[in-house]
């Protein structure tokens, strides 16, 4: 038999002759790697850990100190950061959450994904949306759902190999078709967003959200929506003006990339824009303070009501104020929650209200959708 | 610990080699012994105890045996010491299995089900549970005297490098090594490449590919396009993760004075199944030949026992992989082809196939073998199977195809041309492979932190 030791060394793959230097580096790169251990290690709230013997038996207690020295580690960020440049430059891939497109169009994953039980989470939200609406109406309050079309739909030319998957193909018009079927007024705003992509560019290319463009079209869409409606409140004058030069904008899927700290040499091209306010133009009859018992219109959603100024473009297209209860990254629950439980819903009811949906929140995993309109008291009243 | 994660080579790892170099020879064992537990007790510090009872259950039945001289009490101490340390196997790998198994046939005939806690599997047991059964064989077969104390033969078992995946270590290889063994910066080097490329082998390649082998193996109606796409991906997810463990394994121990022996030898490139298995997961098969084929009687009892211990191998083989019927069905696979590989050559005196025709049936073969290995079950197998031959449709379903990117592919076509181009770059144009490590580490270094936590395959045998 023979002896290991005296066998040639075992090669892995290629065979480097200049394995000095590589071992040189890989010694620097574990002394960097335990100066930056070090320095995590003193930020550990050791009294925070799991602290029980069975903790330390069952090995919460090392699991969870790894995982805080690892996120604590002062160059993990940039690490990151230039880990997926790496993979951006060389491999032109996205990560898990983002499909890189053609001419720096990205798009989110969440927006091709296939989900199973896609019906029926969107029959449980429309029956959800329809019971609120009617509840709403029996107070007196209309309920305009803004139903936002994803940005893969509107610019799938430009996923570039891909394509907008087939089994998603349908669900924005279904969607439309459900809800007002079950009464609930909803606008189309793919028709009017995919008229204006034809001119300009509605959405942000780094970005999920419209851009001030797309925000302007999709306000004016609702307003006409709303307008139907006849709502009797104050009318007040609004202008959107520049108020500033025309400046970069990494959008918030470089972000999700965490290339946004990243030399943009290494990045997707970022976003330019002129930033743009809408301000009140017209004084108020009634002197009420904005964000007080006067304000006609409550716009709750997502994040997209907070980008390309489109809540100032909906006050200026409804010539109505509109008190913005939107939240960033609540899905599509939380700012209806936060809403329809606050004391400024209960003691001043607004004549309208706008909810800007997501297409893509219609089908994704449930919440609590099928109790929420009895949990946020809204059949109490 | 993980050898892919920050605490293991910006902690463990210098803290080990600074104190192993300052040590003196005479003091190294207890120090491996010391930091391999601690190693071994970041995952569960309760689990430490059975590794530390089959260490020294292990160690004082070598050394009944190695003081017995009778040829028949020999032979039962190391039977029992052989079957207490398969008992220990039994328990934690098939306990559940076999209860789950038994209420099945209990149900289907009208019985009620025995109520059953489920045992978890401790890392690495089958791993150590080998190792100690080859120390055993190996003082009986007298082919290495026992280890001098415990500790030398507890640091053998538990060896940081080797312990929760491998490679399977045969102990009278490695024995003169722990009495003695050189330590240069020639060997120091060669370790931390062999260590860089296994890392970046797994972080860069195996891991990327993972997402396309879990969403077709995840799909309920796998189409053809799935089908295949999860079974190429895969197969290299498989290799690069394995094989990028072991060279991790093997550097670290090349960093510390021992030599490995080689655990890969370009796998996918061998014409029949027989050739994969002398180059595939080489130690594992090393281990079943010496210690499973030739206790059984290996080629000694005539040609029915020959192909019947060559399938029987095979089979246990699969089986020691986990406790699920996918890996008796892929053993015993392997074992019919092997069977009939060597029928065929016995027959006829010559392959079945011409050589470049010969690697794509083995790929074929494999690639079909990986299928059941990965399967959760016998059902899904066949699932897979059914989608392979293109039962459920041509085209990517919708579950597979919105993971289906561009990088992902693209990294899998490197991983499918880095197999078959290795021995060629290996010979020709290796040189040029040393400007491309020291960024590649770093990069998988970095994409390490942007990672959530990816064991490896391998963990879970």
């Amino acid at each position: 038999m023979s002896n290991p030791s005296t066998e040639a060394l075992p090669k892995a793959g290629l065979v480097f002759q200049h394995h000095h230097f590589a071992a040189g580096c890989f010694s620097i790169a574990m002394l960097a790697g335990a100066w930056q251990v070090a320095q995590s290690v003193v930020k550990v709230e050791w009294d925070k850990l799991p602290n029980t013997v069975l903790d330390f038996r069952e090995g919460r207690l090392t699991g969870t100190l790894e995982k805080k020295i690892d996120h604590q580690m002062p160059l993990r960020p940039t690490l990151i950061a230039y880990a997926n440049a790496g993979r951006y430059m060389i491999t032109g891939g996205g990560g898990d959450q983002v499909r890189i497109g053609e001419d720096n169009w990205l798009f989110l994953t969440e927006e091709l994904r296939f989900e199973k039980d896609a019906q029926a989470h969107l029959n449980a939200r429309v029956d959800m949306l329809a019971s609120a609406a009617q509840q709403l109406k029996a107070q007196g309050i209309p309920l305009v759902i803004a139903l936002v079309p994803d940005k893969a739909r509107i610019y799938a030319q430009h996923l570039g190999y891909a394509s907008y998957p087939d089994f998603n193909a349908s669900r924005y018009s279904q969607s439309l078709d459900l809800l007002r079927k079950k009464g609930v007024p909803t606008v189309d705003l793919l028709t009017a967003l995919s008229q204006g992509a034809a001119q300009n560019e509605v959405y942000y290319r780094t970005d999920t959200h419209w851009n001030q463009e797309g925000g302007s079209i999709a306000a004016k869409a609702i307003a006409n929506e709303v307008k139907k409606l006849a709502i009797d409140a104050e009318i007040t004058t609004f202008q959107t003006l520049e108020t500033g030069p025309r400046t970069e904008r990494p959008g918030d899927i470089i972000r999700l990339m965490s290339l946004d700290t990243v030399p943009a040499a290494l990045r997707p091209r970022s976003d330019f824009e002129v930033p743009v306010a809408t301000r009140q133009s017209s004084k108020d009859a009634s002197g009420g303070l904005f964000g007080e018992a006067s304000v006609p219109i409550v716009l709750i959603g997502t994040s997209y009501s907070m980008r390309g100024n489109f809540a100032g473009y909906l006050q200026e297209a409804l010539s109505l104020k509109v008190l913005n209860a939107a939240k960033e990254g609540g899905g599509f629950l939380q700012a209806a929650t936060t809403y329809f439980g606050d004391d400024s819903f209960k003691q001043n009811k607004p004549k309208l209200i706008v909810w800007e949906v997501p297409e893509r929140f219609l089908y994704s995993k449930l919440e609590k959708e099928n109790t929420w309109v009895q949990d946020v008291g809204l059949t109490q009243k | 610990m993980v050898f892919s994660s920050n605490i293991f080579l910006f902690a463990f790892l210098p803290l080990f080699l600074a104190t192993y170099y300052c040590m003196p020879m005479r003091g190294r064992s207890a120090l491996i012994l010391l930091f391999s537990y601690v190693f071994y007790a970041w995952w569960r510090p309760d689990f430490l105890s059975l590794l530390v009872g089959v260490t020294v259950l292990t160690y004082a039945i070598a050394l009944v045996m190695d003081y017995t001289q009778d040829a028949a009490k020999r032979y039962r101490v190391l039977f029992a010491g052989v079957a207490l340390n398969l008992c220990a196997l039994a328990y934690f790998k098939y306990a559940n299995f076999g209860i789950d198994s038994l209420n099945t046939a209990l149900l289907a005939l009208g019985f009620t089900r025995i109520e059953f806690t489920h045992v978890l599997l401790p890392i690495g047991l089958s791993f150590y549970i080998f190792h100690a059964i080859s120390y055993l064989v190996d003082i009986y077969r007298r082919e290495a005297p026992p280890a001098r104390n415990l500790v030398d033969f507890a640091a053998f078992i538990a060896l940081f490098p080797h312990l929760v995946a491998g490679p399977v270590l045969r102990y009278h290889l490695l024995a003169e090594q722990f009495r003695s063994r050189t330590h240069t910066l020639e060997k120091f080097s060669q370790g931390c490449v062999i260590f860089m490329v296994g890392f970046c082998k797994k972080v860069l390649i195996a891991d990327t590919v993972a997402p396309l082998a879990d969403a077709a193996f995840a799909a309920p109606i796998p189409t053809m396009a799935d089908a295949w796409l999860g079974a190429v991906a895969y197969t290299i997810q498989l290799f690069f993760d394995f094989s990028g463990y072991t060279d991790m394994a093997i550097g670290l121990a090349l960093m510390i004075g021992f030599v490995f022996p080689e655990n890969f030898n370009d796998p996918y490139t061998s014409r029949s199944i027989t050739e994969f298995w002398k180059r595939w997961h080489m130690s594992l098969s090393n281990w079943l030949r010496e210690y499973l084929y030739v206790s059984l009687g290996g080629n000694r009892k005539g040609v029915v026992r020959t192909y019947i211990n060559l399938f029987l191998t095979m089979l246990l083989g699969g089986l020691w992989h986990g406790a699920n019927w996918t890996f008796v069905l892929w053993g015993a696979w392997h074992g019919g082809i092997l069977a009939l590989e060597r029928y065929w050559l016995e027959r006829f005196k010559r392959p079945l196939l011409p050589a470049w025709l010969g690697v794509i049936k083995t790929m074929l073969l494999v690639m079909i073998g990986w299928v059941m290995f990965r399967a959760v079950n016998l059902a899904s197998a066949g699932n897979m199977f059914a989608g392979m031959l293109g039962m459920h449709g041509l085209g990517f379903s919708p579950e597979v195809s919105w993971q289906v990117s561009a990088d992902r592919v693209g990294v899998l076509v490197v991983g499918i041309a880095l197999v078959y181009a290795m021995p060629w770059l290996r010979k020709n144009k290796g040189a040029y492979g040393r400007y491309l490590l020291v960024p590649l580490f770093v990069w998988a270094v970095a994409t390490l932190s942007s990672q959530s936590f990816t064991p490896f395959l391998y963990f879970q045998f």
